[in-house]
């Protein structure tokens, strides 16, 4: 059995499971809405260990019934959550608490990785943008020059080498809604004149130099493909520097394209310094008509590569999955 | 405009050369541009080779105007973009192929007491033959609590949406049928015909949502027909598949209130009882499957049609020949090669209203 792990609302998964009950997989659906209590029975006994995961109104899932762990998304939600009130220990109490939750989290991807076949996996989660950059500079990449700093004087004398500058989260950054207003971190110019009103000393930030893009690309890679395309966001001001500011009357151009082979290898050879069997990548080429990396993420959408090059990449993730199911092979007792 | 580099068309937009003149298909933007067949040719021959100086001298200098008032057309609707030969070998056209995952897309059920004895089975089965979309349509006029009771059945279906056709009932109010509706996310649309009034209920926070009160009567069994291109679709899934299947046929069955199997409600041919046979063995009728390919690339005047990959042709056609040649008995409005549609003088100016994507588009936010 597939056990799938993603967030209630995520289409892309709704599309992957049409494809395996067209396949006739067998798969469960767990969401991060989902109460679900797990056991973990770790004994002496060689094998592996006895997982349990029961949603409410589903049966148990045994870990010996599962054979192919697909995370997509989102985390096991910590349905517990006994305090309540202001007092100043409950604080150090719920932090405590989300720790141990995140912490078993980790354990049932550590436990599904070392038996079952996976693809993705919780820790992608917490890929750090500065290693990535950084081991893709190593491993023969391009990247944008880049700064991390807590003074204004850093910037300014990153700005005066390169006078157009973006900042953006080193993190994931974040999204939260009060009332109807969505918020959320967005990719920002910064040239002298903004620089000008920062104090002195400020709080971590990640300043990247600008890109002169031709085009930027969207790469989906599973296993060891590449799934790309390429969008044309410098026509629109809208969206040149961030593709993301979609433009929704006259969306980017998005079609197939076909990467050089080094580039590739490049490619190939970071997603395994990660570990990192599935995910998107960004790329820019410069208007000189350079390969340069921007980033990784694990579980980012792949629709909009999906969709517009024809690549029915839905399918081929059910169809690697199934495949992992009856790969498995587990450590025999 | 670069005159000096190599031009391509964007991988998204795709020619299709019809007997008098051409379309542009946008399948991104879902928007599509006629043009000349002589403009069609020159794309063809030259995209991804030429520059707009080479193709002017190509022609010895003879055509520069029009070929500078086609390309600054092209331009101007962001069909083309320019690029060095070295990079040619990067934007490889879109393959076209057509997968789905089940063997049903679209089931249209006529709601009567069959129905309501067997809506578990006949749900499960075109369920697990992979319909998403479903068509419920009452032949008579139905009460509110009737409809919202039925609805009931899809609570916790896999079905992505349902189309309801109903005939008017006073219990139909509209503010009921607006709270059902919003309740439902999966209700697309909710036509009721042989209302008092004539209205479009658009609704804010309804997304593609929509109620439609119309005073006309509905007959359910007569072949709606097309005067306009108005109801064809340009999407790059109606578009792969109509290269390789009948883009109205494929994949949709209708069941009869008396559970017979047609191709489609006001068609005469019946295939069997779903009462008798389990829905999937009925559907190894070989005539089935046989319509569902009958392409308009192997169907006689479509074939030479400049809407071919667009048109939701409900017309049933005939095989003529072992070679899967397909031909229509009664003809289309719309003749490829004058151009023009029965109905208008001059289609010229004709403006394409293509309905919206069905799936949600994926807005991306950073996590
Ligand atoms: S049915 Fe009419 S509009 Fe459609 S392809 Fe055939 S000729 Fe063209």
């Amino acid at each position: 059995m597939i056990v799938i792990l993603s967030s209630s609302s995520d289409f892309s998964t709704s599309q992957v499971i049409d494809w395996l009950l067209f396949y006739k997989a067998g798969f469960v659906r767990l969401s991060d809405e989902d109460a679900l209590d797990i056991q973990i029975s770790l004994t002496n006994e060689s094998g592996p260990s006895d997982t349990t995961i029961t949603c409410p109104g589903k049966d148990p899932i045994s870990f010996a019934a599962i054979n192919t762990y697909w995370y997509r998304r989102g985390f096991v939600r910590n349905t517990y959550s006994p305090l309540s009130g202001n007092n100043p220990q409950s604080t150090y109490i719920s932090r405590f608490i989300f720790e141990e939750h995140q912490a078993v989290n980790e354990a049932l991807n550590a436990l599904f990785k070392s038996d079952i076949n996976h693809l993705g996996a919780f820790k992608d989660n917490f890929l750090n943008k500065l290693d990535v950059l950084n081991a893709a500079r190593r491993l023969g990449l391009q990247i944008p020059n880049t700064l991390v700093t807590t003074q204004k004087k850093d910037i300014e004398s990153f700005i005066e080498r390169f006078p157009k500058c973006i900042t953006k989260a080193i993190t994931n950054g974040f999204t939260f809604k009060i009332k109807e207003t969505t918020y959320f971190l967005h990719t920002i110019a910064l040239d002298a004149t903004k620089v000008e009103g920062f104090p002195e000393r400020f709080p971590s930030i990640l300043v990247q130099e600008q890109l002169p893009k031709k085009y930027e690309l969207r790469i989906f890679f599973l296993k060891d493909k590449f799934y790309s395309s390429v969008i044309f966001s410098q026509n629109d001001p809208k969206t040149s520097l961030d593709f993301r500011n979609y433009n929704n009357e006259k969306p980017n151009r998005v079609c197939p394209f076909t990467l050089p082979e080094t580039i590739e290898q490049n490619l190939r050879n970071l997603m395994q310094h990660f570990d990192i069997k599935t995910g998107s990548i960004d790329l820019v080429v410069t208007e000189d008509d350079r390969f340069v990396f921007l980033e990784v993420n694990p579980i980012g959408q792949f629709r909009q590569v999906s969709n517009p090059c024809n690549y029915y990449l839905e399918e081929k993730i059910a169809k690697t999955l199934i495949d992992y199911g009856e790969k498995t092979v587990r450590a025999i007792a | 405009m670069n005159e000096t580099q190599i031009f391509k068309l964007y991988a998204c937009c795709h020619l299709v050369s019809g007997s008098t003149r051409s379309i542009i298909y946008d399948l991104q933007r879902k928007e599509c541009e006629f043009i000349p067949n002589i403009l069609a040719e020159i794309i063809e021959k030259f995209d991804g080779i030429k520059s707009i100086s080479e193709i002017k001298q190509f022609y010895e200098s003879e055509y520069d105007d029009t070929i500078d008032e086609y390309f600054s057309f092209l331009v101007n609707h962001e069909f083309i973009f320019f690029l060095a030969g070295s990079e040619n070998y990067r934007f490889p056209k879109i393959d076209l192929s057509f997968r789905q995952p089940g063997v049903l897309s679209q089931v249209t059920i006529v709601v009567d007491t069959l129905f309501d004895e067997r809506s578990q089975v006949i749900l499960a089965e075109i369920t697990e033959l992979g319909c998403r979309d479903i068509q419920l349509i009452y032949l008579t006029a139905t009460c509110f609590s009737k409809i919202a009771s039925d609805l009931e059945h899809f609570s916790q279906s896999a079905f992505n949406s349902i189309e309801i056709i109903s005939g008017y009932d006073p219990t139909l109010h509209r503010d009921e049928v607006i709270k059902l509706v919003q309740e439902s996310h999966r209700i697309s649309c909710w036509l009721i015909h042989s209302a008092p009034i004539t209205e479009r209920v658009r609704e804010q926070h309804f997304g593609m949502q929509e109620i439609i009160y119309s005073e006309k009567v509905y007959d359910a069994y007569a072949r709606p027909e097309f005067t306009n291109a108005a109801g064809f679709k340009l999407n790059i899934e109606s578009f792969t598949e109509s290269h390789h299947k009948n883009a109205f046929y494929n994949g949709r069955i209708c069941i009869d209130k008396k559970g017979e199997l047609k191709t489609a409600l006001f068609n005469q041919e019946l295939f069997g009882n779903i009462t008798e046979n389990p829905i999937r063995k009925l559907l190894e009728d070989p005539r089935i499957e046989l319509l569902w390919n009958s392409k308009k690339d192997n169907t006689a005047i479509c074939k030479e049609c400049e809407f071919r990959y667009m048109c939701q042709d409900n017309r049933l056609p005939l095989k003529i020949d072992e070679a899967e040649t397909w031909a229509h008995q009664v003809p289309c409005h719309y003749n490829p090669y004058t151009a023009e549609w029965a109905n208008e003088e001059k289609c010229i100016d004709l403006v394409l209203k293509t309905s919206p994507p069905r799936t949600p588009p994926d807005t991306e936010l950073p996590k």
